[in-house]
């Protein structure tokens, strides 16, 4: 929270907190009130692992690791290297219940995320553990609820989240409804680009969506959605700095005390059988209260290759404006001064790049043992100052 | 902002709802049921690229999944 918060609003948020931990608490029993007492005709239906590397490279003037200055703005480093294994286990608990279950770990190696990084390997590895379940309750054919809960748990930030979503299927499953609202409470305990540690502080979001998709023809799919997230708190990233007078320590970066973000998205999927060729175009378009604009469009081709194999080519175009109070340099005086303020190269205006290759060999199409498939993918996303590789290979099996 | 944006969705709906009568029966969806043609053939891929543009992206989020929050590295 910005510097100069009276009582008052200090005792909002606090509210707020303890609104947040009862819906999430109440989120967390539905689906024991959902789930026949009696579990029955238990059995696996999917279960997918994943070994992602993601290498960073680049820099960005919110960074003071290794500085240097690059077109005129001093810019540090954001190399860093991510260990990224993944799991994912559905579970048919009955013919109306099914259970899905996601554990993302990430294994960062580090130069900046910790302000004391610059000066010495405080937290050079930063491991991060996710838990994220989704029970889906189908009560009639057409109807859908979805219950969504789950833990975030890293070396400095806990957080916990819930939500609920409903689907409604319409003119013979050709159409689908949904809506739904998550909230997401995270606690931190972050150090400011001083190595100071402003203890116990903590940043919220609500987020909620409507959509649907339409079968246009037995070859395409058309779907369209609108999201709302709402943030408040803490919103800042803390060991973020702004460039200043060489003789000054760095000012951290401040952000106002909340954000409204809006995001309107549409996507087509269209199949060529004389091909076998599919097409997902996607574009969404991305508005906030902060005076971030942008636009992204996703292309990815499908082709298979036999009966077995499919390769699938990708490229994704992101083009964003600067946030209101984005800027590279502050006068040494802004230490005194309360306004927004970031130097972070996330926020800033620029145009992204991301190719995408892909191989899916399936080893199994039999109806019987389910369709089991190995798979070998990899990125490069590429923007002013900053590239991110990745290579992704995993398994997965589904009946 | 929000009049852009209602002009937007409107449109959109207008679009989607231009050939929203066909009705394509469950035995004509061979096609649909290719899984090129899920909406996300592979979730666990789809969950780790999603996480490098909320990270290194000050727009995250659409489609059904949250704009920041849940993370440290989220912006």
């Amino acid at each position: 929270m910005p510097a100069g918060t009276d009582a008052a609003t200090e005792r909002r948020p606090r509210a707020r907190a303890s609104v947040a931990r009862r819906l999430l608490a109440a989120t967390a029993l539905l689906p024991l009130i959902a789930a026949p007492a009696a579990a029955q005709d238990w059995r696996v239906e999917e279960v997918a692992v994943q070994a992602a590397y993601f290498g960073q490279s680049g820099r960005g003037a919110q960074s003071q690791a290794d500085v240097c200055v690059i077109d005129g703005v001093e810019r540090g480093s954001e190399e860093l290297d991510v260990y990224q294994p993944s799991f994912r286990v559905a579970l048919r608990q009955n013919a109306r219940v099914r259970h899905v279950a996601t554990i993302p770990v990430d294994i960062v190696t580090s130069a900046s995320a910790d302000a004391l990084d610059a000066v010495s390997s405080a937290s050079r590895v930063n491991e991060a553990l996710e838990l994220d379940l989704r029970t889906e309750w189908r009560p009639t054919d057409d109807d859908a609820l979805t219950f969504r809960y789950g833990a975030h748990i890293e070396e400095y930030l806990k957080g916990g989240f819930g939500g609920l979503a409903y689907a409604r299927e319409l003119a013979q499953d050709n159409a689908t409804l949904r809506a739904g609202v998550d909230l997401f409470v995270d606690a931190f305990d972050p150090l400011t680009p001083q190595g100071l540690d402003l203890g116990f502080t903590k940043r919220s979001a609500l987020h909620a969506f409507v959509g649907g998709s339409q079968i246009l023809s037995p070859t395409t799919v058309a779907s369209l959605g609108y999201d709302l997230t709402y943030q408040w708190g803490r919103l800042e990233q803390v060991w973020n700095s702004l460039p200043t007078d060489r003789r000054v320590v760095r000012p951290g970066e401040i952000f106002p005390g909340t954000r409204l973000r809006h995001a309107l998205s549409a996507e087509l999927r269209q199949h060529v059988p004389a091909t076998r060729s599919t097409l997902h175009a996607g574009y969404r378009y991305y508005r906030d209260d902060f005076g971030l604009d942008a636009h992204t469009l996703e292309l990815e081709l499908y082709q298979w290759l036999g009966r077995r194999l499919y390769v699938r080519g990708g490229y994704r175009l992101h083009d964003q404006s600067a946030v209101d109070f984005f800027t590279t340099w502050v006068p040494p005086r802004v230490h005194e001064d309360a306004d927004p303020r970031t130097a972070d190269s996330d926020l800033a205006a620029f145009r992204a790049h991301e190719w995408s290759l892909r191989l899916v060999l399936f080893t199994s199409l039999d109806g019987e043992r389910g369709r089991e498939s190995i798979s070998i993918g990899f990125s490069r996303y590429d923007r002013p100052h900053l590239d991110v590789d990745a290579v992704m290979i995993g398994y997965r099996w589904e009946r | 902002m929000f009049r852009t944006i209602a002009l937007r969705a409107a449109l959109c709906l207008l679009l989607a709802s231009a050939s929203g009568c066909v009705v394509v029966a469950a035995h004509e969806r061979e096609y649909l049921a290719d899984p090129t043609m899920a909406a996300q053939p592979d979730p666990l891929e789809a969950r780790s690229r999603r996480k490098v543009h909320t990270s290194r992206e000050g727009a995250g989020g659409g489609g059904g999944t949250r704009s920041g929050g849940g993370c440290a590295c989220g912006n």
